[in-house]
Order: structure tokens, then C-alpha cells, then sequence
């Protein structure tokens, strides 16, 4: 079997059968996703990494029963959320951030580059800033309002996914959406765009 | 040409989307990854290690037994419904043997207690053909194939013996009254319950007569 390109469904069955190797290329696919999950909603980049492990670890146990009623995706998902949930719960409301490094193609970004610079003209633009007040903001949302800010807003999930994996209707999605960007307004005020009007 | 810069308005709301946009790039470099796994492997070994050998036992065989049965589950839940009460009915079976003993002696006055305590009254009257076959299958004293019917008729040799003002004893028909009785063979260690009452208990049975009065009725040490 090719474990690069098969397919979700077909790493499942041979995981099912006692395939290790299906299994790993599982991890390999999806733990880059599920780790951009897990730190979004924790924001601390060595609790991600164990959670990860508890994440794989849960859903190793659990694949026989597996029934492929979803897709591979959603089901491990709806594990990583459910488990970061009750971590989220048991940690407390004010955490001690640990950051990830943000990647080169961060800095190449125009966009993000005009919302710092124009957030304050006078320094240069200064994502690492950016970043951490986007950290600290995301904190103060309830975790069930970052939960649905996460998959929308940063892993582009569609409202409709987000409503199978934690359970919920898609209008509570949208309203929980809804409240969540207008807090987040509140707590980026900082950060609101000064749009430039040149006259010849 | 010259440039003239202006604030918008203040009140403007923040593009949360845009600076939600950062954090995709907020991920730890592909090397990350692939330690990741490794530290998965590790952690999965030493999980497996930790387990007590009969867990693993349990899992092993629940995977073999899943690998040769790959039948729908109400499949599999119906034959372990049919498996159980087969099972279960066996386990009363045994059960049942054990208490009569039916290597030892007196096992209609056994078996006489055991339906008692599953029958109620009323039903083991109108059982005789149980109670015949109780009896033979001990065979005792010839009363073997004795109907309830018959043991009814055991009542003028009563009147005879005692005549007929004595008031004759008045049995019920179970099991206990055709072992310990009728066929005048009682166990050992024969204890009427209260299913098995005599309503007038009869007197005993004189061992000697002496001028018409039962010695053991009569005044002790009179000559």
C-alpha cells in the first residue's frame, strides 16, 4: 500500500486490520491540522504537544470502532476538540502563553503587515506583537466561543462541520461566530484599520 | 503632488478575519511532525508494557475472536442470547441434580420439597401423575404407581383400626404426605413444613394393647 497517497478510508481499514504503518501515515496527514487546532484553542505550544499525543493516542484505541459513518477528518476532529475541551476546563481561565514561532511567509504577508504597521505608523511592523495581543484576546473568549473562532477563522473549517463535530446546529455556530468577532473587536480595538485617503 | 493622510473614523470595526489570519502561520516547522511520531511510538510501547498481562490476554483474544467472526453485531448478540439461556438452562439442570441427590435414599420426600417450593399447593393437588412418577422412580415399599386417587382410598383401613368416631386424619396430597405417610417410609430426617400440616394430627399407632386400651394411652406403671 502507498502510504503517502491512499486514501483517509483506506489508512482506516488497514489501521482496523492491525496496520501500524496506515496508522502512521494517518498521524502524518492530519497532525499538522490537529495540532494548529489544539494550539489555537490553548494557545501554549508544550500543553498542544501533549494533548497531540492523547489526541493520536485516543483515536489508536478507538479506530476499530470506527464505523465511517463521517469522514476520518471530522471524527478526529470531534476527539481533539471534545479532549481539549475538558484539558481547557481543567487548566483554569488564565493560562501562561507559550507560542509557536510564526513561520517566514508571516513577515511576506503585505496584508498583515499593513494591519501592524497601520496599528502604529511610526514602528516598524511588528507581528510578533500582533501576535501575542491575538493570543491574550483569544484567551479571554469563553472557551466554547474560541473553539468555534478556531476552526472558522483559522483552520477555514465550514459552518456546517462545525456543527457535526461538536454537536451543535449550525445557527448556534453562526451566533456563537457572531458574538466571538464582536468581543474580539473589542479586545483588538488596538489593531482597527486607518484607511489612508491620498488627494492629488 | 502632494499627499494628504486622514484618519477614518474611529468607530470603524476591527477586521477580525484579517488579523485571525496570523495565526495560521503560528506552526512548528514539519521536523516537529515527524518527532512527533516517534514520541507516539514510544509512548505506545510504553503504555503497552504497563498493562497487566491479563489485559492483554483479554485483548488478544478479543481480536481473534473478532478476526473469525466478522458477523453483524445482532448476530452476534442474538447467539449470545440463545448461548446464555441454553447455558442457563443447563446450570438449573445441574442445580436441580445436586439437590435431589438422587444417589442417596429418600429422594420422593425430596423431591416433595423441591416441588413445594417451586409449585404452589393447589397446583402439586392436582399433579398425581407427578406424584406417581416421583414415587417410582424410587420404587419404595411397593406403593410404586400409586395416583393420588388410590392414596384417598388408604381411608377405611383407618376406621377399621380406630373406628369410625376417630376422626380420620386429613392429608393433603402432596409429594411429602406420598413419602412420608402412605408409602410408611419416611426419611430420616423428615420435617413437615407447613405446606405438608396435618389438620388432625392422628394418634399413634399402639405397640401394645392391654385390656382394650393402648399402652401407650393408659396410666404409666399400672398393673
Amino acid at each position: 500500500m502507498d502510504y503517502e497517497n491512499a486514501e483517509d478510508i483506506d489508512l482506516v481499514r488497514a489501521s482496523q486490520e492491525g496496520d501500524t504503518r496506515a496508522f502512521d501515515g494517518l498521524i502524518r496527514r492530519h497532525s499538522p491540522r490537529v495540532y494548529g487546532l489544539i494550539y489555537n484553542m490553548t494557545s501554549n505550544h508544550e500543553d498542544t504537544g501533549d494533548m497531540l499525543q492523547e489526541v493520536f493516542s485516543k483515536a489508536f484505541r478507538s479506530i476499530k470502532g470506527f464505523r465511517g459513518n463521517s469522514a476520518f477528518y471530522t471524527w478526529l476532529h470531534t476527539i481533539a476538540v471534545n479532549m481539549t475541551i475538558n484539558f481547557l476546563k481543567k487548566r483554569g481561565r488564565y493560562p501562561k502563553l507559550s507560542l509557536s514561532e510564526l513561520q517566514e511567509e508571516a513577515f511576506k504577508d503585505a496584508e498583515l503587515r499593513a494591519i501592524t504597521a497601520a496599528s502604529n505608523p511610526a514602528k516598524e511592523a511588528n507581528l510578533s506583537e500582533l501576535q501575542q495581543k491575538l493570543n491574550e484576546a483569544l484567551q479571554k473568549l469563553s472557551i466554547e466561543h474560541r473553539t468555534v473562532v478556531t476552526m472558522f477563522d483559522v483552520q477555514g473549517i465550514p459552518h456546517k462541520e462545525i456543527s457535526q463535530i461538536l454537536g451543535i446546529s449550525e445557527g448556534t455556530v453562526r451566533s456563537r461566530l457572531h458574538y466571538a468577532h464582536k468581543q474580539l473587536q473589542i479586545f483588538l480595538r488596538d489593531f482597527r484599520p486607518q484607511t489612508a485617503n491620498q488627494t492629488a | 503632488m502632494s499627499a494628504k493622510k486622514t484618519i477614518s473614523n474611529s468607530q470603524e470595526p476591527v477586521d477580525t478575519a484579517a488579523l485571525l489570519r496570523l495565526k495560521r502561520f503560528e506552526t512548528p516547522s514539519p521536523d516537529y511532525f515527524e518527532r512527533s511520531i516517534d514520541d507516539f511510538h514510544r509512548r505506545q510501547t510504553t503504555a503497552l508494557l504497563r498493562r497487566p498481562i491479563w489485559r492483554i490476554a483479554l485483548d488478544r483474544f478479543a481480536a481473534e475472536l473478532h478476526r473469525l467472526l466478522p458477523l453483524p453485531a445482532p448476530v452476534v448478540a442474538a447467539r449470545f442470547a440463545r448461548n446464555s439461556f441454553a447455558a442457563a438452562g443447563v446450570c438449573t439442570l445441574c442445580l436441580l441434580t445436586l439437590n435431589l441427590k438422587p444417589w442417596e435414599p429418600g429422594l420422593s420426600e425430596r423431591a416433595g420439597s423441591l416441588a413445594r417450593a417451586i409449585l404452589p399447593t393447589n397446583e402439586t393437588k392436582n399433579a398425581p401423575s407427578e406424584l406417581a412418577l416421583a414415587s417410582n422412580s424410587e420404587g419404595l415399599n411397593g406403593a410404586a404407581g400409586l395416583s393420588g386417587t388410590n392414596l384417598l382410598a388408604l381411608t377405611p383401613e383407618w376406621e377399621r383400626h380406630f373406628g369410625s368416631t376417630a376422626p380420620a386424619p386429613e392429608f393433603e396430597t402432596t409429594l411429602a404426605s406420598v413419602g412420608g405417610s402412605i408409602i410408611r417410609s419416611p426419611a430420616k430426617n423428615f420435617s413437615p413444613t407447613p405446606s405438608v400440616r396435618i389438620l388432625n394430627p392422628p394418634p399413634q399407632k399402639p405397640r401394645y394393647v392391654l385390656d382394650s386400651r393402648p399402652a401407650a394411652q393408659g396410666v404409666a406403671l399400672r398393673f
